[in-house]
């Protein structure tokens, strides 16, 4: 199958540009490089992003994902779609994020997060107020569900699934769902759930909540589950309705083996 | 024939609620409704917005614009469509400013950022910086490599291409927009473009500012250009509705044509 990815940093392959940076020696700083390097380090393989694994099994996949972007970002990535395809994957982000520019076409997508002990200017308060205002903001909530049911409903011939990482309640009803990993659905079938994350695999020493490898390859699992499940039937799209597909999810999480080595 | 409109209070008919609050008795300070005060003192009839008009004209419309909004509201407008295309239906839609963007207060309110000067710009700080972002989003508009442009603008276009079957007009009332979108399918110039300056007896009358001589400082269309607006779009849609159009409306000189003359034709005796 042939498939789009959208989203952000959860689908933007984070770990290429690492593996790519250490194959060339290039300096570079932050966590995910350190992980890639503490793994080479215990003589362990690179670690694979869910688009990986999906390849590895056959897809086609095309990444539009951007690391850190905010949902107008992802909403963009929709105009980079060229068919014919076969199927779509999108994750929206944080509601909280929003686009914000500054002078000489500096552009950046307002996160929420400052470092630690920064002193803050007034536009840093200001920011960080608008993420927080943003959160609660039903209004805009409900702009952003639309926005979202739009699009699934405008792809909607090529079955779209939709997730969350983490602020999945918006999207939870809609069309294309389906839970991520840290959700009490998935979480307690999974043999390593205490190791999703980087943070949580590297015990700690790699500050990052991304996923690491076991959840890159739970997630991959579940998207190709779905992908095989819906692939020749006509499904409604409401996939955590569909026990049967739920069921089968279940049994991959249980019986497919990850073969990958503790760190 | 079923017509969307989309857009910012170029296409909300701004006119109805002034025209309320004067038939009830209730005061108000914009332009919009001394505008229509002064018309009324006047005794000249009430404006027809060109949605009025495409009504009187016989087009069933549906009005989804909102006066004020930016265009990440806009996209929402499309989002209210939704997928109930029935064959005939067609969408007008304008841009907004690209520099306008959305915030939301303390309270929860939800505020568009337009730009213009603002009295405290120099005293308050985050007034400052609030509006400074406006000048920064037209300068990513304005830069061939700004963000806005290549990112925001391709997907402003590829949702008009997702409308297709609707074929779309689509224009921009503000000038400095017209050479971003006047390139692409189904664009049209807005009425104070200087294609019409010869063609319309009135074109120095177009706004309400123009057309009462600088006493009410408002830039929206008055009767004159909300009359002749109507007229480009009503062609339009009459001479699109049966036959496949590239959606290239100013490449068709046969079609601007038909504009320069049902203009013509077509003068309005205020």
């Amino acid at each position: 199958m042939k498939i789009y990815v959208l989203g952000d940093s959860f689908t933007d392959n984070l770990f290429k540009y690492e593996i790519d940076a250490l194959d060339n020696n290039e300096p570079r700083y932050g966590q995910i490089y350190e992980y890639v390097k503490l793994l080479r380090s215990k003589n362990l393989p690179n670690p694979l992003y869910f688009e990986d694994y999906l390849k590895l099994w056959g897809h086609e996949v095309i990444n539009l994902g951007q690391g850190g972007c905010s949902n107008y970002s992802i909403f963009h990535q929709f105009s980079q779609i060229k068919e014919p395809f076969d199927r779509i994957i999108i994750n929206w982000t944080s509601i909280t994020r929003f686009d914000w520019y500054h002078k000489n076409q500096h552009f950046r997508t307002f996160t929420g997060g400052i470092a630690p002990g920064s002193n803050l200017t007034v536009l840093d308060e200001l920011l960080i107020e608008q993420g927080l205002n943003r959160e609660t903001n039903q209004t805009l909530i409900n702009q952003t569900i639309d926005l979202i049911s739009f699009f699934v409903k405008m792809f909607e011939k090529y079955k779209p699934i939709i997730w969350a990482p983490y602020s999945y309640n918006i999207i939870k009803n809609n069309k294309g769902f389906i839970w991520g990993l840290n959700d009490s659905i998935f979480y307690p079938m999974i043999r390593e759930n205490k190791k999703l994350d980087i943070f949580q695999e590297t015990d700690g020493k790699i500050n990052d909540k991304h996923y690491g490898r076991y959840g890159n390859f739970y997630t991959a699992l579940i998207f190709n589950t779905i992908l095989e499940h819906t692939k020749d039937i006509e499904h409604d799209g409401y996939y955590i309705k569909d026990s049967e597909l739920i069921s089968k999810i279940e049994e991959k999480i249980k019986t497919t083996p990850h073969n990958i080595m503790e760190l | 024939m079923r017509v969307y409109i989309l857009g910012d209070s170029f296409s909300d008919n701004i006119f109805t609620e002034s025209i309320n609050k004067l038939d009830n008795g209730i005061e108000a300070t914009d332009g919009i409704y001394k505008y229509i005060k002064l018309l009324r003192e006047n005794k000249i009839n009430d404006p027809l917005h060109w949605s009025d008009y495409l009504k009187s004209w016989g087009h069933e419309v549906i009005n989804l614009a909102q006066t004020g909004c930016s265009n990440y509201s806009i996209f929402n407008q499309f989002a209210e469509i939704g997928l109930n295309f029935k064959t005939r239906d067609r969408i007008i839609l304008n841009w907004t400013g690209l520099n306008r963007y959305n915030w939301i207060g303390k309270r929860g309110n939800n505020m568009v950022i337009t730009g213009g000067a603002q009295p405290d710009y120099d005293t308050n700080i985050k007034t400052k910086i609030l509006y400074d972002q406006t000048l920064y989003r037209m300068e990513s508009v304005d830069n061939p490599h700004g963000y806005l442009r290549r990112n925001t603008v391709p997907f402003m276009n590829y949702l008009m291409q997702l409308h297709n079957n609707y074929r779309p007009i689509v224009w921009a009332p503000i000038a400095q927009h017209n050479v971003i979108f006047e390139k692409e399918k189904y664009f049209i110039w807005e009425i104070d473009n200087d294609f019409y300056k010869d063609i319309i007896p009135e074109y120095n009358l177009l706004t309400i500012e123009q057309e009462t001589n600088g006493k009410i400082e408002d830039h929206h269309y008055g009767r004159y250009g909300n009359y002749y607006m109507a007229v480009v779009f009503d062609t339009i849609l009459r001479y699109t509705e049966n036959i496949n159009h590239d959606g290239y409306y100013i490449k068709d000189d046969h079609l601007t044509g038909l504009i320069v003359s049902d203009l013509q034709k077509n003068k309005c005796n205020f």
